[in-house]
């Protein structure tokens, strides 16, 4: 019989500082419409403080630490390290230093001795893809017990002389995923899709900032919204993540209403509940994170699940399903019965 | 109060939400782009909105073409008889 993969416990790590929409970098930022902050939904995010040493990847160290504990694992228990990070130069003390990226500096730094540590990328549902494949690691017997690991450094490629730079936050969340009883929990389905046609609404680009004289030493790699983007993605993302919950729920032989609790990644509140109202899900089966969070890439879904087992609103034996979708564009969505997942 | 005026205030409610303005400054052929500034990811509020509210479903071009509360409301009322008959 296939081991079974369940998520045993989940950890995360903020910046120390918490930045709200009235502070700097933001209150400088020029021409912020008029409801700009309301229709994101976004009143504050935590943001790297790189002179107080911390980096993505000293957070997800230590939201790692964290998760381990919580798991009574040891670090050489671990099979197996998922680890992404979109902000690929930066995450560490080196702001120049890109490639590879830092899941073998993770093994390294937690003492995962036996672990085989790869990098995975798919911006914001990266989490998603990473679970799947710790899943996938743990039913074929190559793996008891997995580290996914996502950390995020965005504001390292934000633009913060552009209205771009305003909607994200950082932080790190780590899970651990091991072979266990199906009581435990289980990935009931999942389905995935990509959409190629509208790839060039958000990129990371090398680039002068958009307002200012260029300066050499500002010439850096930003994240790029096209000027159209948030019209241009009203048209596709609200029918996209939908689309693959339905997918992931027919193949589970469920329907929305089967569902105890939605995990959205948080883009943007109208999204989100565009999502929900497609799924006729009501508030009280989803949660809005990104009003203290912003939006943190692929840290916003564990981030979110992490908050919902904190405040009650996911318990042990709960249908869930964990949804979102990545610039490029990807969209995932997972279907669990959890267990008891460890958070504090 | 009907519940034909029931309706018409929660949308109103919903405008002035939106366009954080007070009520009274909504009324039944108030151009809402114009008057109001409602710009096109306003509306999408407005229409997220609209949805919880009513329990119904407004497509997006639907909503472009409402540019006042009277507009609005004979489309959610349209809606809501159709989804009742259905």
């Amino acid at each position: 019989m296939l081991p079974n993969a369940a998520i045993r416990s989940l950890a995360i790590q903020m910046p120390s500082r918490h930045v709200r929409n009235d502070e700097e970098p933001y209150a400088s930022i020029p021409d912020i419409p008029h409801n700009w902050w309301r229709f994101w939904g976004i009143k504050a995010r935590y943001l790297i403080d790189r002179e107080q040493g911390e980096t993505a990847e000293t957070l997800a160290v230590q939201a790692a630490e964290k998760a381990l504990a919580q798991a009574r694992l040891r670090p050489q228990d671990i099979d197996l390290i998922l680890c992404n990070s979109t902000c690929f130069a930066g995450w560490s003390t080196e702001r120049s230093k890109a490639l590879p990226r830092f899941a073998q500096q993770l093994k390294i730094r937690l003492g995962c001795v036996g672990a085989l540590a790869i990098d995975v990328e798919q911006e914001c549902i990266t989490f998603l893809i990473s679970l799947q494949m710790a899943t996938h690691y743990i039913a074929s017997g190559q793996a008891r017990h997995v580290l996914v690991c996502a950390s995020e450094y965005i504001s390292g490629v934000l633009d913060f002389s552009d209205l771009s730079s305003t909607t994200f936050g950082d932080g790190a969340a780590v899970a651990v995923v091991s072979a266990d009883s199906a009581s435990a929990g289980k990935l009931l389905a999942s389905s995935y899709a990509s959409n190629a046609d509208f790839y060039d609404l958000a990129t990371v680009k090398w680039r002068y900032p958009v307002n200012g004289p260029p300066q050499p030493e500002q010439f850096w790699s930003y994240f790029t919204l096209d000027r159209n983007a948030p019209a241009e993605m009203q048209k596709f993302v609200p029918e996209g993540v939908p689309a693959v919950v339905r997918k992931a729920l027919a193949k589970a032989e469920l329907t929305p209403d089967d569902i105890d609790f939605y995990v959205f990644h948080q883009p943007s509140k109208i999204l989100v509940s565009l999502w929900a109202n497609n799924l006729g899900v009501d508030e009280d089966r989803f949660l809005l994170t990104l009003g203290e969070y912003g939006c943190m890439v692929s840290v916003s879904m564990p981030v979110t699940l992490y908050e919902a087992l904190r405040q009650g609103l996911i318990k042990p034996g709960n249908r869930v399903v964990i949804a979102g979708a990545a610039t490029g564009w990807g969209f995932g969505a997972q279907v669990w019965e959890v267990g008891p997942i460890q958070w504090n | 109060m009907s519940n034909a005026d029931a309706v018409y205030q929660e949308i109103v409610a919903i405008l002035a939400d939106v366009a954080e303005c007070e009520v009274e400054d909504i009324k039944p052929d108030t151009n809402l782009p114009e008057e109001l500034g409602l710009n096109s990811l306003m509306g999408l509020e407005v229409l997220v909105s609209l949805e919880r509210k009513f329990k119904i479903k407004i497509s997006e071009s639907e909503l472009a073409r409402m540019t006042t509360a009277q507009d609005i409301y004979a489309t959610v009322q349209k809606v809501l008889a159709t989804e009742v008959a259905a």
